[in-house]
């Protein structure tokens, strides 16, 4: 009878979930919770080439750690700008963890917190051996009916490559979004964003159909299309190249590895990229972008 | 319009289970049963919840002789603005037999279409059409109502993915 009634409700209830909308992009000194930065002491001089990286770090609970690992990897070591995810700050630590990141790396940073934790907060970061202007916040819509919905925010700066101003923006997107509403939660700055860009981000394409909070399997689960591939098309759609979309896998769970993290870019040349697998560290892999200018 | 299919298909399930459940075995017509008590009907149809047809479906069945049946699913429904269809013939072999209990086994494709449509005004949105497969083993009871719970792999080229099903009917 309860499966009978899920079913009834899914005849009958389950129409795209109302999406509360965001905000403008707003300069980050006008962030819900303050903003923490350093974004111009580090300049390594004119480049005429980038390489980006985004990575989920999840909480970056030792990010001395983190630096270590990545200043010993071949790829990660030569990245310009890292675009972060799932970062915290606590109080009794002292600093924000990216601005501790930053420093083992001699790099700029910014951080800013999305939601509150206990004693804490939680949040994006931007890393950047070029000096990085214009940072700003945008308060991206929410879905209704998500069960302890969380703030979630874009982060943007801009930096200078070969006298060219690339404005970097950076998401974390819900989990429990159907493509529609994941491509709702970002559109307010995707169709909206001028050349040269790259967005970058935790996308949360998982596999799964959702009703309201719930992940409801159905064959395109394993038939396809996934989440991953539609969102692609969609920054397509809207100009955008989809570089990195041949990654494979950049999340492990025990539910299975998926495609959630990804780069786009608009009007600019994208090279090689690479994914950097097994660095235990976070239930992600970093995804990083070579650009030529 | 896809709404109201959707819908009138829901409408359809629910009213093929409520049939099932209110009609009595052993009303109808003489029943072909062996003495042992086996039923003998070769035609059946069912309504089922995940099983073979994506979230819920309806399907038939046709026995082909003691131990080989044939059965088609398919299902229609929507799932916050994205639609779903799938089609689901399969090859099922009984691999034990008493009575009026029975287990088996199936395999058979599963061909799923899947439209979603786009909140926004560049990307037209997606329709896609992919083909999987899926294996079971499952319990029948028979006896006029055909009741089948089932344990399966569904399989595509994203992977596999551990399913399951229940599923209602009547024969004749």
């Amino acid at each position: 009878m309860v499966r009978f009634a899920l079913a009834l409700l899914l005849v009958f209830g389950a129409c795209q979930v109302e999406m509360v909308p965001g905000s403008d992009w707003m300069d980050v000194s006008e962030a819900r919770l303050p903003a923490v930065h350093s974004l111009d002491l580090i300049d390594t001089g004119p480049v005429d080439a980038l390489r980006v990286a985004t990575y989920n770090v999840e909480f970056a609970p030792d990010p001395e750690l983190f630096a270590d690992t990545i200043l010993a990897d071949d790829d990660l070591s030569k990245v310009d700008v890292f675009l972060l995810q799932e970062i915290e700050s606590y109080r009794s630590e002292g600093v924000a963890r990216a601005q501790t990141m930053a420093a083992s790396l001699d790099m700029n940073f910014i951080y800013v917190p999305s939601n509150s934790e206990d004693g804490g907060d939680h949040g994006l970061a931007i890393l950047s051996s070029l000096p990085m202007s214009n940072p700003r916040v945008m308060y991206l819509p929410k879905s209704k009916r998500i069960i302890r919905p969380r703030n979630r925010i874009a982060l943007s700066v801009d930096i200078v490559v070969d006298a060219k101003v690339v404005t970097l923006a950076t998401v974390h997107l819900d989990v429990r979004l159907n493509i529609g509403n994941r491509i709702s939660q970002v559109h307010p700055f995707v169709s909206t964003a001028a050349a040269p860009m790259i967005i970058t981000g935790d996308y949360n394409t998982n596999p799964y159909h959702w009703s309201g909070s719930q992940p409801v399997l159905t064959e395109t689960t394993t038939i396809g299309p996934t989440q991953a591939e539609l969102f692609d098309e969609y920054f397509e759609a809207y100009g955008y190249l989809a570089p990195t979309k041949g990654s494979g896998p950049t999340q492990h769970s025990l539910a299975g590895d998926f495609r959630l993290d990804g780069i786009h870019t608009k009007g600019l040349s994208p090279g090689d990229y690479g994914v950097v697998r097994n660095l235990g560290i976070s239930d992600h892999d970093p995804v990083w972008l070579d650009l030529t200018f | 319009m896809v709404d109201a299919l959707s819908r009138r298909l829901g409408l359809g399930v629910i009213a093929l289970a409520t049939v099932i459940c209110v009609s009595k075995p052993g009303r109808a017509s003489p029943n072909p049963t062996t003495p042992g008590g086996e039923s003998q009907r070769p035609h059946s149809v069912h309504a089922e919840y995940l099983g073979r047809g994506g979230l819920y479906g309806i399907g038939y069945s046709y026995n082909l002789d003691r131990y080989f049946m044939v059965t088609a699913v398919a299902s229609f429904y929507k799932l916050e603005g994205e639609y779903h269809a799938t089609a689901s013939p399969s090859l099922g072999y009984y691999l034990f037999r008493r009575s009026r209990h029975r287990i088996y086994s199936d395999l058979g494709p599963r061909y799923a279409m899947a439209h979603m449509s786009s909140p926004v005004p560049r990307w037209p949105g997606s329709t896609s059409h992919g083909l999987g497969g899926q294996i079971s083993v499952g319990y029948e009871y028979r006896n006029r109502v055909v009741i089948r719970n089932s344990l399966s792999v569904l399989f595509g080229k994203y992977g596999a993915t551990p399913w399951g099903g229940s599923s209602i009917g009547v024969e004749w």
